[in-house]
């Protein structure tokens, strides 16, 4: 898989986002959805008017309020009679919480195995390689499947299953660069003091080489976040009575003829979240780009 | 093309295959006890222990994989729970539907990719290359399922032309291809563009253009074969994204294809047909892995040493 990250397609994608003539504001704007996406995540009690597994069977599939709906009910109220308002924003928290704790998961084994493959070369290094090369040519989400198919489905099992979305790129990363930095005149007079190597990896190289892994992690998240509520729309996710923005919109798929509110805004959410997230992202590599090119191996 | 490219990406591809059954073979002995899961709770545990021989579940672990190899490369995978039938049968059916809507979606992004991405690139810095590459991001950024719901919304409950379920007609094709299509459509537009931007400013680019070449000339017969090569990659990448998307989408528009098996198998928890369903996948990947392989060699021979050289 190494012609995927060769120069030209890097470089060349660099170009493409530069030569966009984005604008600021644009950014900012993301940025803005972000922070609230963040907040509405972290202040989910506080914000929802309704709790997300209280049904009222009398106010079932109600209107928006912007649809000449109860004003009682913002977004409207889905099959079973639940706020639909109250029910996204506990969805967006799942579904956030799920993302940044999976990325943690995935960013932290893939990093861990490049440095390990860098460290012991040889058997060590060819074995993961090859893992690696494995997961680099198989579908991620067919596997994510056959995993749940085969181990029944809970909420630690998918959220490790759903983290390790991406692993394999961190470990091809972290393993050139390390390469790299071994040697390099910092690593080598630092290990001729006598450091032990656990030392030298974790106080002086994952520094250097932190803001490629935190550029992938930008590439990484808006994809982790597709694959949960993906799953999750299967109805292989997260399961009822939780909630999260996949299995909201799946839901309403049975209601499109009647009810589409119940559904539409938890796909408007994830779009948004996982544009902005893409855009700035971009952006932030952009600033980031001189050390780009170090990642190239 | 060197006999040694060619072996080398074919032991690759042979490994990859051997450790999607490795992986398998793991999961399903991880997972537990096929017989207990098959057999209701009060069977005898003589006819349960008849079960595990007869499956050669006794035997030792080893012993136990190297036959499962066997049986794997003999296309012997079980029987579905659910048909009673043999699992890669029930597979083999399906494959045609999966393989009419993949290639009409890939037609589609191709088509649709390539286009937009040149289009773009020879209209630099206009309105129609900040369109272009709006219509990319919003490709990479927008979830298929989500897509594919507003398609139906659409086309089906709003305007009535297009069917929403089903595969019975050439109708039912239209709105799963071409949400599949349009998906990975902006990332393949977007690497065109890039990398026939690259190309535009070469040297050869201008010596064609001294040399008094049409336009279309000049695109066609200069610019496109070497901005190709970034191209094939991402068309091959995409596969995997094709493949994955192709499960949302055939179950949301319940196109009877394999994806829409694979979930039902996966919330059935019909293990023989989702393992054979794993298997079928991997084996695809790999095949197109090394055509596009074969392709690069093809489009630039250079790639070939650089190639042998990293596999050692």
């Amino acid at each position: 898989m190494s012609i995927e990250q060769s120069l030209p397609v890097r470089k060349a994608r660099r170009l493409g986002i530069k030569d966009a003539g984005r604008p600021q504001f644009v950014i900012l704007l993301c940025m803005v959805w972000l922070a609230l996406v963040l907040l509405v995540a972290a202040g989910a009690d506080h914000l929802a008017p309704f709790s997300y597994t209280e049904q009222s069977l009398l106010n079932r599939l109600k209107p928006p309020a912007f649809l000449s709906g109860d004003p009682k009910y913002l977004l409207g109220t889905d099959g079973l009679g639940r706020d639909v308002l109250s029910r996204l924003i506990y969805a967006t928290r799942m579904s956030v919480v799920i993302a940044i704790l999976g990325s943690m998961i995935g960013a932290t084994f893939g990093t861990l195995l490049g440095f390990l493959a860098a460290h012991f070369r040889g058997l060590v290094e060819d074995v993961v390689m090859v893992f690696v090369d494995f997961q680099a040519s198989m579908p991620f989400f067919i596997i994510a499947l056959a995993v749940l198919a085969f181990f029944g489905n809970n909420f630690e099992l998918f959220l490790v299953v759903v983290g390790l979305y991406g692993w394999e790129v961190y470990a091809r990363l972290t393993r050139g660069l390390v390469l790299q930095a071994n040697g390099q005149g910092y690593a080598f007079a630092i290990r001729t003091l006598g450091v032990h190597p656990a030392r030298i990896y974790m106080r002086h190289i994952l520094p250097n080489i932190l803001s490629v892994l935190i550029v992938q992690l930008t590439l990484n998240f808006p994809e982790l976040i597709l694959i949960e509520t993906s799953l999750s729309f299967l109805g292989l996710g997260i399961q009822p009575p939780q909630t999260s923005l996949g299995l909201m919109l799946g839901e309403g798929r049975n209601y499109l003829a009647t009810a589409w509110w119940t559904g539409v805004p938890a796909g408007i959410v994830i779009f948004l979240t996982t544009l902005s997230i893409s855009l700035v992202g971009d952006w932030l590599r952009d600033k980031l780009d001189p050390t780009l090119k170090s990642a190239e191996m | 093309m060197r006999p040694q490219f060619i072996l080398a990406k074919l032991t690759r591809g042979c490994l990859t295959l051997l450790l999607a059954v490795t992986f398998v073979f793991i999961v399903l002995r991880v997972s537990g006890d096929p017989v207990a899961m098959m057999l209701p709770d009060d069977t005898p545990p003589a006819i349960v222990a008849e079960y595990r021989a007869a499956w050669g579940l006794d035997r030792s672990l080893p012993e136990q994989y190297v036959r499962y190899i066997w049986s794997a490369v003999q296309g012997d995978l079980g029987y579905s729970f659910r048909d009673d039938r043999p699992a890669l049968e029930v597979v083999l059916e399906r494959v045609p539907m999966t393989l009419l809507l993949g290639l009409s979606g890939f037609a589609i992004t191709v088509v649709v990719g390539l286009v937009t991405g040149i289009t773009a690139a020879l209209k630099r810095g206009t309105g129609i290359d900040h369109a272009a590459m709006a219509f990319s991001i919003f490709g990479h950024s927008m979830p298929n399922f989500f897509l594919a719901i507003l398609m139906i919304l659409l086309f089906s409950m709003t305007w009535r032309v297009l069917p929403s379920s089903g595969g019975a007609t050439w109708w039912h094709l239209i709105l799963p291809a071409v949400t599949l299509g349009i998906i990975n459509a902006g990332t393949v537009a977007r690497f065109t563009r890039s990398s026939m931007l690259e190309v535009l400013h070469q040297p050869y680019m201008r010596t064609a253009r001294a040399k008094g070449l049409k336009l279309t000339r000049r695109v066609v017969a200069h610019a496109i074969p070497n901005a190709a090569i970034p191209v094939v990659t991402v068309l091959g990448l995409r596969l995997g994204s094709l493949i994955a998307g192709a499960v949302v989408v055939e179950t949301v528009f319940a196109w009877p294809g394999i994806g829409l098996m694979l979930v039902n198998a996966v919330g059935q928890r019909d293990l023989p047909v989702v393992q054979t369903i794993v298997l079928l996948v991997a084996l695809t990947m790999v095949l197109t892995n090394f055509i596009v392989d074969l392709t690069y060699g093809w489009l630039d021979p250079r790639i070939e040493t650089r190639g042998a050289k990293e596999d050692r």
